[in-house]
């Protein structure tokens, strides 16, 4: 197991080396660069100007040069200015990271245990008027534009009620909490219906499997059924899923970060990415594709502890 | 224009243009001008003529952290400003100036290598150069990375303005506090936090839940957005619209064969009802624009070619410029070919699309058959109008400031040559009489003979149409019932620059 593991991490940064170079070269082709940013602000700016700012920033090298410069110093540990925030690039990523890792482990936290027990119930009773209110439940969830379910989570709790704060993120824990539960609500309620569907799904499957009708038989209690044998099985698929929305929930909280005022990764990535702030947005990036790749190593390890005949 | 909100709570500029559009002293005891004085033409070593203008500091200036406000910190500025890899975004306004003469701890000479109508004006930032010049001199080119402003934002002696920044936090907020060494008329508020809030919408529920008490027209709302708000809200807040300096227009390309007809141009102008736009769109807030000077402007003048709506006289002109009725209402030429023109701005931009529509039906009814081809805007702006690659017409807007001579925009030598040089002449205008205009408006000094200059130069433009006038873009502001005080400029200096006037007013007197 520990051969394993050192193997897929060796994996990951052999990944994120192949990663900086294509996200670089990426950024590089997108249309314009910092400087016509500056002239549409500024149309007194002259040519004279363009030229200076671009040599400064060493936007006139070519782009593998720049890569170069920007690796040979990345692997003696400066990442580079970001020049939208004027800091140190992990300065600026450091506590943003720590947001969303706040902000998405609440929902992804709150979405399993929405999805476990609803999914499991539903399973159990398939057809009935309760497996088709948490049906409903899910396609709403998976179906409401995660826009426009924030502004009318702000609407009615924060404007109308007033319980809650429109969007910032407080200072002190409780205070915190407090501007933590809406956008979580909001990210929680967008995903929990997908979640829910593939739990209800993978457990309709194994109840009906040759192993669980065995266990029942024995005269199992209908939780060691379901729990113990049935649910393990299940969650094989579920696990897969979860591992590649975790990747996918630090970009895509962009909107919900945005209309809550959220510091997280997915608005600074998109920030930067617009703003042609090139260290910010490739080691966001690059973080994005660590967490990704984390996740479905543990998603990997998860599996040889659900299945015993799995090992590695 | 964030930065420069925020930035005026605590540092002030030694000139500014005033709420009233003229010139006048902020931090400086008088402007200088030939009349008084305090400004003298010079002879320079080449032969040329420069002036030396004779600036002094109102008494009492004092950073924040008590170390007094000289003309020490003003040389400093300028040094900082003109060296070449201190990160100046633009340095004109540095290496025009020869030297920074100081006189004593207040008055200083400005010596500058030429002579032209915006001699006294002096916007130039000043840094404290009691905490700056250790940073700057130990290494120039790394200045920018290590500057106080960033590395240690909330440090007092950054700032001399009635407020200083106590917190940041970056991205969400920023608070400041009064400057206790502020000697001119004391703010009424000990707090002023500003946050970042970038949408618009959230923006709206921070307002409307009491997270927020105003929102700056500068920074905030657009113009369709704050009409909805006053519709749904109009006795809970007060409403200001100020029409500004951006300067919403329609760029043609002269390169293109159809559009570099004239005749063409006329006929589109005269084919869109612009005003219309103002009245349906914006509630009459935006003004027609009827050339590239905002009639607050001193240099403004009405006496130009017009262009009221009026279809009949489009036809007309599109008919003498060869474009006759074709198949399905669309005009053609004579060989036949459609009047089918493209029309491109920032995709995502609800007005901007907006008005394409109103423009594509109007235009449709003098057989002009509209394409609206939008992108983003880092891609409109980054590639498409740099490189001028768009078909016939580009949407966007020019932001200015108050007789700001259009030498980027409208000189023949501003054209881009597609190699990094040139300007902001995407039109690619060529017309001499304008060049020789902007080439000398630029030296008169005399307000009389530029006001006549700039009165030739809007009539060429009228005239030319190298881009069809829309509209001024007002700044909405939303202010509560109990602020009064505020007082929206139009042009780049934010209402911030005043906060000392803004004051609460009891309930009912608002």
């Amino acid at each position: 197991m520990f051969a394993y593991i050192c193997q897929r991490l060796a994996q990951t940064l052999i990944v994120l080396f192949v990663m900086s170079f294509v996200i670089y070269a990426l950024i590089g082709l997108m249309p314009g660069d910092p400087i016509d940013l500056m002239i549409q602000a500024d149309p007194n700016l002259t040519g004279q100007d363009q030229q200076r700012l671009r040599e400064l920033y060493g936007l006139d090298q070519p782009i593998t040069t720049r890569y170069w410069n920007w690796l040979t110093a990345a692997l003696q540990g400066d990442f580079g200015y970001s020049r939208l925030f004027a800091q140190p690039v992990l300065d600026v990523l450091w506590p943003r990271l720590g947001n969303t890792v706040l902000l998405l482990g609440c929902a992804f936290v709150l979405s399993l245990a929405i999805a476990l027990p609803a999914g499991i119930a539903a399973a159990t009773r398939p057809g009935s008027g309760f497996d088709g209110a948490i049906n409903l439940f899910a396609f709403a969830g998976i179906s409401i534009p995660p826009f426009w379910l924030a502004i009318l989570l702000i609407i009615l709790f924060a404007v109308t009620l007033g319980w809650f704060p429109a969007s910032g993120m407080g200072d002190g824990f409780w205070d915190r909490a407090h501007h933590l539960l809406l956008p979580t609500v909001a990210l929680t309620l967008a995903r929990v219906g997908g979640i829910l569907r593939y739990v209800r799904a993978s457990m309709m499957e194994a109840l009906r499997q040759d192993y669980v009708r065995t266990a029942r038989a024995k005269g199992l209690s209908r939780r060691r059924v379901l729990v113990g044998h049935a649910l393990r099985n299940a969650m094989i698929p579920v696990v897969t899923i979860l591992a590649l929305d975790m990747g996918m929930l630090v970009s895509g909280a962009l909107i919900t970060e945005t209309v809550f005022g959220w510091l997280g990764m997915g608005k600074t990535i998109y920030d930067a990415v617009l703003g042609n702030d090139y260290n910010l947005a490739l080691m966001g990036l690059l973080f994005a594709t660590a967490l990704t790749l984390l996740a479905n190593l543990l998603a990997d390890l998860a599996y040889a502890w659900l299945d015993p005949r799995i090992s590695y | 224009m964030a930065k420069s909100y925020m930035h005026a709570l605590a540092r002030r500029p030694i000139t500014v243009y005033g709420p009233d559009w003229d010139l006048r002293c902020l931090i400086c005891t008088k402007l200088p001008t030939l009349e008084n004085g305090l400004a003298e033409r010079e002879p320079l070593p080449d032969g040329g003529t420069g002036i030396a203008v004779t600036y002094t500091l109102k008494e009492g200036l004092t950073w924040a952290d008590g170390e007094p406000l000289t003309s020490a910190d003003v040389r400093f500025s300028w040094q900082v400003g003109k060296h070449p890899k201190s990160g100046t975004v633009s340095q004109q306004i540095y290496e025009r100036i020869r030297d920074v003469e100081i006189v004593d701890a207040r008055t200083f000479i400005v010596h500058v290598d030429r002579v032209t109508y915006d001699y006294n004006a002096m916007a130039m930032p000043i840094l404290p150069e009691h905490l700056e010049r250790p940073i700057f001199e130990r290494s120039p080119a790394d200045y920018r990375n290590h500057t106080a402003f960033d590395a240690d934002p909330t440090n007092p002696g950054l700032y001399f303005g009635p407020y200083r920044m106590t917190s940041m936090q970056r991205g969400a907020r920023v608070v400041y506090e009064r400057n206790p060494h502020w000697r001119g008329k004391a703010p009424e508020f000990d707090r002023i936090v500003v946050r970042t809030i970038e949408n618009t919408a959230a923006m709206e529920a921070n307002l409307l839940s009491g997270n927020i008490d105003m929102i700056a027209g500068e920074t905030g709302l657009s113009i369709d957005q704050a009409l909805a708000l006053e519709t749904r809200h109009p006795e809970r807040f007060r409403y200001l619209y100020e029409p500004g300096l951006v300067y919403e227009h329609i760029e043609f390309n002269l390169d293109n064969p159809i559009v570099s007809d004239r005749t063409v141009r006329r006929a589109l102008a005269y084919g869109a009802n612009r005003t219309a736009i103002s009245e349906q769109l914006f509630g009459g807030k935006q003004p027609v624009a009827e050339h590239n000077v905002n009639p607050r402007d001193r240099v403004y003048t009405d006496d130009v070619k017009h262009y009221p709506h009026d279809p009949e006289t489009a036809r007309q002109l599109l008919q003498q410029a060869g474009w006759t009725p074709g198949p399905k209402g669309i005009r053609t030429n004579a060989d036949g070919e459609p009047l089918r023109l493209t029309i491109m701005t920032t995709a995502g931009n609800r007005t901007r699309e907006l008005v394409q529509q109103v423009l594509q039906s109007d235009w449709a009814q003098i057989g002009v058959d509209l394409r609206i081809v939008n992108e983003p805007p880092r891609v409109f702006f980054g590639q498409t109008v740099r490189n001028r690659e768009w078909d016939h017409m580009a949407m966007f807007a020019w932001l200015s400031s108050p007789e700001t001579v259009p030498r980027s925009t409208l000189h023949s030598e501003m054209i881009p040559d597609g190699e990094g040089g040139g300007g902001q002449n995407y039109t690619g205008y060529s017309n001499k009489r304008m060049d020789e205009l902007i080439d000398s408006m630029e030296r008169e000094l005399d307000p009389q003979r530029r006001a006549e200059l700039w009165h030739e130069l809007l009539q060429i433009y009228a005239r030319d149409l190298p881009a069809l006038p829309l509209y001024w873009r007002a700044q909405p502001y939303v202010l509560p019932l109990w602020l009064q005080g505020v007082e929206p400029t139009g042009h780049q200096y934010p209402t911030t620059l005043w906060v000392e006037d803004w004051r609460r007013v009891p309930a009912g007197e608002g």
